[in-house]
């Protein structure tokens, strides 16, 4: 296998906030390949949006990168220009977010911005931009895409808005595709619909995607490999099946368990995770999720666990996983 | 719970009509949120509420307490018409808890002032300790404690809040609890606390529940008896397992067939119907069956005629008029 | 599956550098495997201190410093208007004898006018007018705007378009032809009612023009308020526990609107101030012997050439308290409502 198109090394993003330092990516390390799907699932606050914020290379003040690298195709992303970025950004790494209403303009036409969007990438000359544009819009299910050009985003429902931006995401054929919670304020039929078209669009044209959300049935649906997050670091992270099947981090076994589901009784009380998250503010020292965890040793309290593999490509940040004979050599 | 139990509120034919400034700027039009709903909810059941947003259902929970009035039909409490009654005497009876717990706790007020709130303004109580004492009790009974009360909403994460809002329902020991998406702004770490805190304490403290979701999973949970809305009307009602063991409404179906489950191998597995097109405007809703435009099984006769409510199996109500014609669902 | 390895390898590359680096960290023992007992995780958890919405916005307000330089003049000047008339040896009216048109000197630092007035003293009791004049014509829009605005907020309907098109009225009416108009007319009926009124006429006949005029911006800030925030599900809340109308705009919709209407009524001082000085200036303010910033302006209009420092005072003065109360109402709203900003 080639080079991955993604890489994350140690990653650690902070807000300076007037309260003090908010350490929202804390240590993040991942790798992406071509054609892959990769779920990130955590709750608010647990970094995972702060982390595609800042390989967009659009983290604003007070947030700042303040460690790690991050490399794509081959590329240091957070040595490069805001006009090199620019280059980058649209064409090779699209992103789209929760709201469609807010990322588009709405004093243009979705044609005017679908264009502009292709011009502004592939120099093509006008004609034949509104041409893919047409095109784009058909490919991700919009019928009669002409008239479609013509209107505003607000003649638009929600789910043809996402739409409209997974054409133009997609309308510079980008190697990533970073979707935000692109279905969280969606119905459950359309989430359906946007979810196949994400799936459809990544078979046909092979880009990576990366899908942030926290819902556990969506990943579970598309995803190949699915990253757990927690208070900023990567808790756990396998395959599909590992992640559901050989559940190995208290975090993800918690989150896991905690759903209702038909097998569960109902009525009977959920296996809910006691407690709160964890203030990012005023981070105890040693694992984030040990205040809640109901395997908590002493150790747990003190340092913060390392990544330690428990399988094929599966990683769990959790002092249960310590090789056996790393406790051997020092007893 | 109770098959037979009292029934403690029950609508008929309610509807919620709101006028809403059109296309045409120049002329109002009536967007139908609730357009004839008839149910009934005993003594000490949760009776669950699910649909799309725009379906209708959070309308219905603020319209049984009349924080709306009702356009036409009536709300029944208790064998008492409390359409155009007066609702001071119910107010202490019936309870709401809303979705957003940032936007439902006034930020300026203390979380003891919150749950103090309906007391003070239904002057219950007789010296400022027992107030004291009644708030303490409540946020004990939702997991808070005495050194909570002086705190300020922003203080506290999600899940918190959306216990103080319960506490301050329960502050004047309703009997009914409108239950508007109680969970769903928070995490799935979050949730589960909170369902398993509503359940407790209906047990507890022997409420009734309307719990209004769109999650179909929470709703299977924590429900009875669930009734299915699509734009502004039920088009199914049955107990909680035999809706989702067997539901009849096509609507139902796709529904249910499109909710991820976090199970990769039941995903690859189950046979999804996706639903095409989206849910037209409940300004201008279709005739004859409201759900027809997006049906894949429906005929002529669905455009010219209202399917009413019909009772197609023991205690499950389908309103299609296909219903006997339609392929059973294979749950997953 | 290079990839997989190399995420392997990487991972034991990561442990041998934590190895180094902290030789303890790796060390695990029975003791550390021991669960951790529910005191020790509780321990964990701590909860902030408590922070209310004043004493955010308080600290807010002294990280800024532009405004506590300005509250400090404001301060400042207040002293300078309400103490240092005591202490001066002259009075404003009082007339010396030879010191006719005396320079700034050590017995009269801001130099006597052309009847032998003290001027340090006359723009003390001019600075005493204005300040008095923006805190009362803010009190009044205050009091006046607040009622106004969140009635015809919280009640709606014909109640609210009655007054939000009886503030478009006012608002398209010219100002200060309505003061002046006013004026005069007041003018007969108040030196008839009180006769002895020290401020004069003139000044009584501003408050009531203010009071007339002004209150239409701040009712309509508080109006927006209160229809956004009768939108929140706490006011709901309370209506679902059977509040009163009364009961949510004193409970809920003021105290969460309080930011604004603080700010706006602080943005309303300097505007008075301004427009009182050119009343005066133009010779409809305070009636002689009276003084005001404008009317001292105004008299140093006749000896600018000669007697420059004349008009330098007052229009400094003006010009220092404006300057003072709009950043001080910028950083009272910055500290009040972060979201106003911008």
């Amino acid at each position: 296998m080639a080079n991955s198109l993604l890489e994350m090394d140690d990653l650690r993003i902070s807000f300076f906030t007037p309260a003090g330092e908010v350490k929202a990516v804390n240590g993040m390390s991942c790798a992406l390949n071509q054609g892959e799907v990769l779920g990130i699932v955590g709750e608010s606050g647990s970094g995972k949006s702060v982390s595609v914020t800042a390989l967009m290379k659009l983290l604003v003040r007070p947030g700042k990168v303040v460690g790690g690298g991050i490399k794509f195709d081959g590329r240091d992303i957070l040595a490069m220009s805001s006009k090199e970025m620019r280059g980058v950004r649209g064409k090779d790494i699209s992103m789209i977010f929760q709201d469609p209403m807010t990322s588009l303009n709405p004093v243009f036409t979705i044609g005017n911005q679908l264009i502009e969007t292709i011009r502004t990438h592939t120099g093509m000359p006008k004609k034949e931009a509104a041409d893919r544009g047409v095109k784009m819009l058909a490919q991700v299910g919009i019928n009669n895409p002409e008239k479609r050009m013509k209107q505003f985003p607000h003649e638009l429902s929600g789910g043809m808005r996402q739409r409209v931006m997974i054409a133009m995401a997609l309308s510079c054929s980008p190697k990533l595709l970073i979707a935000d919670e692109p279905t969280t304020s969606l119905d459950v039929t359309i989430q359906a619909q946007i979810l196949d078209l994400i799936k459809k669009m990544r078979d046909e044209t092979g880009a990576a995607v990366i899908l942030i959300t926290h819902d556990l049935g969506i990943v579970s649906e598309i995803c190949d490999r699915i990253m757990i997050m927690y208070a900023g670091r990567i808790v756990e992270s396998g395959s599909v099946d590992d992640i559901y099947y050989s559940t190995a981090h208290p975090y993800t076994k918690g989150l896991l368990g905690c759903l209702p589901g038909s097998s569960k009784g109902v009525r009977a009380p959920l296996k809910a995770i006691e407690g709160n998250p964890v203030d990012l503010l005023d981070m105890p020292k040693g694992c984030g999720f040990a205040s809640r965890c109901g395997e908590c040793m002493k150790i747990c309290l003190r340092e913060n666990p390392p990544s330690f593999p428990i399988g094929e490509g599966h990683v769990s940040a959790c002092w249960k996983h310590v090789p056996v004979n790393a406790s051997e050599v020092r007893p | 719970m109770s098959e037979n139990g009292k029934v403690l509120l029950e609508t008929k034919d309610l509807k919620q009509h709101f006028k809403v400034i059109g296309e045409n700027a120049f002329k109002k039009v009536k967007l139908k949120a609730v357009d004839g709903v008839s149910f009934s909810i005993r003594k000490g059941e949760t009776f669950g509420l699910v649909g799309e947003s725009g379906c209708g259902k959070s309308t219905i929970g603020k319209t049984l307490l009349r924080l709306h009035e009702p356009t036409s039909g009536s709300i029944i409490f208790d064998g008492t018409d409390i359409t155009h009654a007066n609702m001071k005497p119910f107010r202490k009876r019936m309870q709401i808890v809303f979705q957003d717990p940032y936007s439902s706790l006034n930020p300026r007020m203390t979380v003891g002032d919150i749950v103090g709130e309906p007391l003070d303004i239904n002057r219950a109580y007789s010296s400022k300790n027992e107030r004291r004492e009644i708030i303490i009790d409540r946020l004990n009974l939702v997991g808070l404690n005495t050194e909570h009360m002086n705190r300020y909403p922003h203080e506290f994460s999600g899940g918190q809040r959306q216990r103080v809002s319960i506490a301050r329902a329960l502050a004047l020991n309703p009997e009914f609890i409108v239950c508007d998406e109680p969970i769903s702004a928070l995490d799935v770490s979050i949730q589960a606390q909170v369902i398993n805190k509503l359940i407790e304490l209906q047990h507890e403290l022997d409420l009734t529940y309307l719990f209004i979701a769109h999650d179909l999973a929470v709703v299977r949970h924590i429900s009875n008896r669930v009734g299915v809305m699509y734009l502004g009307r039920l088009v199914e009602l049955a107990d909680a397992e035999e809706l989702f063991k067997n539901p009849r409404h096509p609507y139902t179906q796709a529904l249910l067939s499109v909710a991820p489950i976090p199970d990769p191998k039941l995903n690859r597995e189950k046979g999804r119907i996706l639903l095409e097109g989206e849910v037209p405007s409940p300004v201008n809703p279709p005739s004859g069956c409201c759900f027809r435009t997006r049906c894949k099984h429906a005929t002529e006769e669905c455009a010219q005629t209202r399917p009413e409510m019909e009772e197609a199996a023991s205690r499950h109500f389908v309103s299609c008029l296909r219903e006997k014609s339609i392929p059973e669902y294979v749950s997953a | 599956m290079g990839r997989k390895i190399s995420e392997k390898e990487k991972l034991e590359g990561e442990l041998e550098i934590s190895k180094q680096a902290n030789p303890f960290s790796m060390m695990l023992n029975i003791h550390d495997a021991a669960p951790a007992t529910e005191e020790e995780k509780a321990s964990r958890i701590k909860m902030r201190e408590s922070t209310t919405y004043w004493q955010d916005a308080k600290v807010r307000f002294m990280k800024n410093q532009m405004a506590l330089f300005s509250l400090g003049i404001i301060a400042a000047l207040a002293i300078f208007a309400f103490v240092g008339p005591f202490l001066s040896p002259y009075k404003y009216d009082q007339q010396i004898r030879g010191s006719e048109r005396l320079s700034p000197c050590l017995a009269h630092p801001f130099g006597t006018d052309n009847l032998g007035r003290d001027l340090l003293v006359r723009n003390m009791i001019g600075t005493r007018i204005s300040l008095a004049i923006g805190v009362f014509c803010s009190i009044i829009v205050l009091v006046l705007g607040t009622l106004v605005g969140a009635s015809a907020g919280y009640i709606g309907g014909w109640v609210d378009n009655l007054v939000m098109r009886g503030c478009e009225i006012i608002y398209s009416v010219p100002d200060i032809l309505i003061i002046i108009i006013l004026q005069i007319s007041l003018k007969n009926f108040l030196d008839n009612t009180f006769p002895n009124m020290a401020l004069g006429s003139a000044m009584f006949s501003i408050f009531i023009a203010f009071a007339m005029l002004y209150w239409v911006n701040m009712a309509r800030m508080v109006r927006g308020q209160v229809l956004s925030l009768k939108e929140r599900e706490y006011v709901l809340a309370a209506k679902a526990q059977g509040a009163s109308g009364g009961w949510i705009v004193r409970k809920h919709l003021l105290p969460n609107a309080v930011g604004t209407i603080i700010v706006t009524a602080m943005f309303q001082i300097p505007s008075a101030i301004f427009t009182e000085s050119f009343l005066s200036f133009m010779g409809l303010g305070a009636s002689a012997p009276m003084a005001s910033l404008g009317s001292l302006a105004n008299s140093a209009l006749s000896g600018l050439s000669s007697y420059p420092h004349w008009m330098f005072f007052p229009a400094m003065l003006i010009a220092l308290i404006i300057f003072a109360f709009n950043n001080f109402g910028d950083g009272l709203r910055d500290a009040l409502d972060p979201r106003l900003k911008e």
